[in-house]
């Protein structure tokens, strides 16, 4: 078990982790959330022992690691890209952990190669690793990272640089391997679709602190504060007459004698709906998704009703 | 898991750490300061306290001396037509070997690296070859002229502009030309518009560069300018060997250095201005073969250009080392083994063969040491603050010109604290510190694209600091510190400037015995000269094409 008690790390001047409090449980996968810039990956790079501290404790199982260098946490490491070794091979770059632990050469390889056929590359060993797609590359750095049974894995943007199909590919095979293996895991990412899918627990992040801890479904539905709900895509508005409030893009709907009055600046195609952004009387314009055979144009004026029940209010 | 929390080990750590890096720093710094700044101080010391005094004395008499001023002003109006004349020629060269392939492209680029790399004797030698009595434009009655040293340093720079300007040329995404012809720009506005603008950095930093080694030309004009031609370089050595002017020597050096690092300070203005937008892409998707007729004819022309203006000389240089008296064969070389004992060599000079090999393979080692240490420390994973000011101590040498290296140690290490005067040791010394400048430039850049975090993750999956060191730094610039050994070796194969000064008569260099036999009288010692320099040209040029090796398997892999 994790954890992470009151962590504060600075670059000269500048805070980049205020006060982190985090525990990740055993065989638990914690998405760290957050815009770019709002420490996420510092937290890792403390963790992993990357970054000094200057203050708090990190622990692990109660025993105090704060102070112990990055290459005898037992931790594992991926990277969004450029970290695999180019001068070495793929089965050599897998073994690179379980050599520094000085496991026999031969016992390595083969679980180097157990490694590879797990992440889908059986038969790849002797390649180089510059001659492998970006999703080659990241299965074997994830196989790199695993090989040596890292106590805690942890993945900075793993599929931040891969195309949107096989993002979401490798997302199931992810979760899957994070089940079948049953790693505690640490999983930073910007992209909410990801964390959620992914995580038991979210945290997001915002300006080196943790904004808001909690499971999926309930960041999802219940944003804290005013800036996880728009993170999150969340519409915050005064205009429905009921304090500052978080209203999802699909929980306003056109209705011809809806109580809020506006006109439509914008029109996108999303797939399975149009998005619209809708000029209101008082305050920033509304995203407004919008289903069916009668969608409103750029300039209509329209009218916008509001689902009660999934409003939520958020505190001055 | 006890001793994981214990803070005494963390501090261990980190005092061995500061104390690795200390070290690491402590070694270039004493070297340079014994071997560097205290020649070279010792020089500004003879020239401005000549009896003891502070006396400007002599300073004041050199630069306003009618002869002095008549030096000065030809080592700068040489440095600048030599150095515009480079540029013109070669800069056609550069984009043909940066657009197009063709069938032995790289043979034909690792062949024009051959002249930059060759010993100044032996460009003078190939030179004299040609234009001197019987050789083939002898006629031209060009021998010691200008003319001589002004083609001279074009042969010698040609692969400078070639390489830095073509460097990044070949990385000039094509596609920015094709955009700016598709908005109507012609063949000739693209080029002003659109890739000149582009590689103006790369062409201001070779132009510095060739213009630096113009300026501090020293065996080229002894031997193809002879005593009517003088510059700064040549003038030390003669005040120095041939009237013993120490003091005057003293103060033309303080003038020489001064007027290099106004060079080197412009050069690095012009370079400070750099394109940083530029939208580099790999190499293979920057040329192809020639297509249009026109396009042929400017990769014949270039090629035509480097087969005339590089391989005449070499070839004029190799075939008259055979020609002898009584027909082609071997004298002039079995010659180099029988020649004895004149006033200026003690040995046959086949013997400096041997010393040449034995002080390169000294320097290399120094300056791998040396220049590697300070790489490490300026540009490794725990680079420290300071190690910025050795970056600066450590390019100074390449500053100040090998004659005033050689000068400085005559006058600085004859005597206590540091009486080296009658040691061989000093050779590859002195070769070692032209060399390790170039040796660090050849590892910083590697080491600075070393991704962090590739040490980040070794140490990660369990590397220790030392292990890191080993695992991801060594291996990588491994391939960059052969070809750094390859250009050290060169280098001190080559090294005529210092080496002049401090070579005992019995242990001459090759490009000393070479630079002796061109001085005597006969065809005899002429074609010896002849025979080793095609010698030392044959050694030099296995060394390139080794790096030339190395480099190209570097390509496209980091």
């Amino acid at each position: 078990m994790l954890r992470v008690a009151e962590l504060e790390v600075r670059y000269g001047e500048a805070v980049a982790l205020d006060g982190i409090d985090l525990v990740v449980g055993d065989g638990e996968v914690v998405s760290v959330l957050g815009p770019s810039g709002s420490g996420k990956s510092t937290l890792l790079r403390a963790v992993a022992g990357l970054e000094p501290p200057a203050h708090g404790r990190i622990e692990w199982d109660g025993h105090d690691l704060t102070h112990v260098p990055p290459h005898r946490r037992r931790m594992g490491l991926m990277f969004q890209d450029h970290t695999l070794f180019p001068h070495r091979d793929v089965v050599a770059n897998v073994a690179f952990g379980l050599r520094m632990r000085r496991v026999p050469a031969e016992r390595a390889a083969a679980r180097a190669r157990e490694l590879l056929v797990l992440v889908g590359l059986g038969g790849y060993e002797h390649r180089r690793v510059t001659e492998l797609s970006g999703g080659e590359q990241q299965r074997v750095a994830l196989a790199q990272a695993l090989a040596p049974a890292p106590r805690l894995l942890m993945l900075d943007e793993p599929l931040g640089s891969l195309d949107r199909a096989l993002r979401e590919r490798l997302m199931v095979e992810l979760r899957e391997l994070f089940t079948r293996l049953g790693l505690t895991s640490l999983y930073v990412t910007h992209d909410h679709d990801e964390a959620f899918a992914l995580a038991d627990r979210v945290a997001v992040m915002h300006d080196g602190r943790i904004a808001q801890l909690g499971s999926p479904v309930e960041v999802w539905e219940h944003p804290a504060n005013e800036f996880v709900a728009r993170f999150l895509g969340y519409n915050v508005t005064d205009a429905l007459g009921t304090g500052r409030v978080a209203v999802r893009t699909d929980s306003l709907r056109v209705e011809p004698d809806g109580p809020i009055a506006g006109v439509v600046t914008a029109r996108t195609f999303r797939r399975d709906h149009f998005l619209l952004e809708v000029k209101v009387a008082d305050g920033p314009a509304l995203e407004v998704a919008v289903t069916g055979d009668l969608i409103p144009a750029v300039g209509d004026a329209v009218r916008l009703a509001v689902d009660p029940d999934v409003v939520v209010s958020l505190a001055p | 898991m006890h001793a994981e929390s214990s803070l005494g080990g963390l501090h261990a750590r980190i005092d061995r750490g500061r104390l690795v890096r200390g070290l690491m720093l402590a070694v270039p710094i004493a070297f340079l300061g014994v071997f560097f700044v205290y020649p070279v101080a010792s020089i500004v010391g003879r020239g401005l306290t000549p009896g003891g005094s502070l006396d400007f004395s002599p300073l004041a008499d050199v630069v306003t001396d009618a002869q002095f001023r008549g030096v000065a002003w030809f080592t700068i109006w040489q440095a600048t037509v030599s150095t515009a004349l480079t540029v013109l020629v070669a800069l056609p060269g550069a984009y043909v070997f940066a657009r197009y392939e063709f069938r032995g492209k790289r043979l034909v680029r690792a062949a024009v690296l051959v002249p930059f790399v060759l010993p100044t004797v032996v460009v003078g030698s190939a030179f004299l070859a040609v234009l001197g009595d019987g050789g083939p434009l002898g006629f031209l009655g060009l021998d010691q002229s200008l003319a001589a040293i002004l083609v001279a340093h074009v042969f010698f720079n040609y692969a400078v502009v070639v390489l830095i300007v073509g460097g990044l040329w070949a990385h000039l995404d094509p596609r920015q030309e094709d955009a700016a012809r598709v908005l109507g720009a012609g063949r000739w506005q693209t080029f002003r518009s659109v890739t000149l603008p582009s590689l103006r950095p790369a062409i201001a930093a070779a132009a510095a560069i060739v213009f630096l080694f113009d300026f501090t030309s020293f065996g080229v004009i002894l031997i193809l300018g002879g005593p009517g031609y003088s510059t700064l370089e040549t003038e030390i050595y003669r005040q120095t060997v041939q009237f013993l002017h120490l003091p005057q020597a003293a103060a033309l050096s303080i003038v020489q250095m001064a007027a290099v690092v106004v060079v080197l300070l412009v050069a690095g203005r012009a370079q400070g201005r750099r394109a940083e937008a530029l939208r580099l892409r790999a190499v293979a998707e920057t040329s192809r073969r020639p297509r249009t007729l026109g396009e042929r004819a400017m990769v014949g022309i270039n090629l035509a250009v480097i087969a005339v203006l590089l391989g005449g000389p070499i070839a004029v240089l190799v075939e008259r080392s055979f020609d002898t008296a009584g027909g082609y064969g071997l004298g002039f070389y079995r010659a180099l083994s029988e020649l004895r004992r004149t006033s200026t060599i003690f040995v046959p000079p086949v013997e400096a063969v041997r010393n040449s090999l034995v002080f390169a393979a000294a320097a290399t080692i120094i300056a791998l040491v040396i220049g590697g240490l300070a790489a490490f420390a300026i540009a490794g994973p725990h680079r420290s603050p300071r190690s910025a000011g050795l970056d600066t101590l450590l390019l100074l040498p390449l500053g100040v010109s090998a004659v005033t290296i050689g000068f400085g140690f005559l006058i600085a290490l004859d005597k206590p604290p540091f009486d080296l005067r009658a040691s061989p040791v000093l050779i590859p010394i002195a070769h070692a510190l032209v060399a390790a400048p170039f040796v660090a430039r050849v590892l910083i850049p590697v080491l600075r694209s070393i991704d962090q975090r590739l040490r980040d993750t070794a140490a990660v999956l369990g590397a220790s600091p030392g292990r890191v060191w080993r695992e991801i730094d060594l291996p990588i610039v491994a391939r960059a510190l052969l070809v750094a050994a390859g250009f050290a070796f060169a280098i001190s194969l080559g090294e005529f400037g210092a080496t002049i000064f401090i070579a005992r008569p019995d242990y001459p260099t090759l490009p000393v015995v070479i630079f002796r036999l061109l001085g005597q009288p006969g065809t005899l010692n002429f074609g010896a000269a002849m025979a080793a320099s095609v010698i030392l040209m044959a050694v030099t040029a296995v060394a390139i094409f080794a790096i030339e090796r190395f480099r190209f398997a570097d390509i496209g892999e980091f």
